[in-house]
């Protein structure tokens, strides 16, 4: 169980919807980093479980391109959902939300590193964190739409 | 204004041991405990970076086995590298507990790939308060980050 100001949160569950490899690439020998593109999409979802917890769910789905043809190399599903305590303010909900997705690319990136079985695919590690607050300038509307 | 950078380069599965048969529903907060275990080093590289390799494991018990036998274990070896300079251990320490975290969510991650379909999926190995190692911590990364 971890908290800010009170506010508790836990990981309840972590699963992979997808994961994917193309054929063309299982057996790839070398991948040189400058001809690869990683890309990351992250959204999540709020339930309200009861008056005293909500469910989040963060879901991100990490892509990995050769980049001149564009040709998709691997890509991960993760969805990590955590209860959390209600009565955050919008800016614990902000703090937390960006909290959970750094965990929930951590989790991404950790299942990356266990389900290739190819070392040239799993030696791939995407850098995550704060990927998405760095670069997502829509999130403190969707906390505002999905997060009453 | 001091400024590091880090990047994750590697995770390596030291050690995944599970049941070889699905051990089926349960309670975990009632008949399991996790326990675990941390360290990690600090060194220079040739071109003044550092790297610091976290290993980090869990392993799972039965609350009623007296001789606590390991139900399922995991341990993993997440390796950073540091680019740019901090001076101010405050500064150094709170860097070192963001890289614990990030270890111990890849452990997570990994555990969960690895239980993949079974019941164990659901059990998520805790989170750490790494600041209740406060005097350990600051200790550690005053002698070996230079």
């Amino acid at each position: 169980m971890s908290g800010n100001n009170n506010i508790q949160y836990k990981p309840v569950q972590i699963v992979y919807p997808k994961f994917y490899i193309n054929p063309n690439f299982s057996e790839i020998k070398s991948l040189e980093k400058k001809t690869i593109k990683w890309n990351l999409v992250t959204t999540f979802k709020v339930v309200s479980k009861n008056p005293e917890w909500d469910s989040i769910t963060i879901s991100i789905r990490l892509s990995l391109y050769r980049e001149y043809d564009a040709a998709k190399i691997s890509e991960l599903v993760t969805e990590s959902t955590y209860e959390i305590e209600t009565g955050a303010t919008f800016e614990q909900k902000y703090y937390i939300i960006g909290k959970l997705i750094n965990q929930t690319s951590a989790h991404a990136q950790g299942a990356w590193a266990v389900k290739h079985s190819n070392p040239v695919l799993l030696s791939e590690i995407p850098q995550t964190y704060n990927k998405y607050l760095s670069e997502e300038t829509g999130l403190k509307k969707d906390i505002y739409e999905k997060w009453q | 204004m001091e400024k590091i950078d880090f990047n994750l380069l590697n995770i390596v599965l030291l050690e995944c041991v599970l049941p070889a048969a699905d051990i089926g529903a349960h309670n975990v907060p009632t008949d399991f405990m996790w326990k675990y275990s941390f360290d990690f080093h600090i060194s220079s590289m040739p071109n003044n970076d550092k790297a610091v390799p976290i290993n980090i494991s869990f392993k799972l018990y039965s609350k009623n086995d007296p001789d606590e036998k390991t139900i399922a274990s995991i341990e993993i070896l997440s390796y950073f590298t540091l680019s740019g300079n901090l001076t101010k251990i405050e500064h150094k320490l709170s860097v070192i507990h963001k890289l614990l975290s990030i270890s111990l969510w890849n452990l997570q991650g990994a555990f969960a790939a690895k239980t993949e379909g079974s019941s164990l999926q659901k059990e998520i190995p805790p989170g750490v308060s790494f600041e209740t190692y406060y005097e350990t911590l600051k200790n550690k990364v005053s002698n070996e980050w230079k």
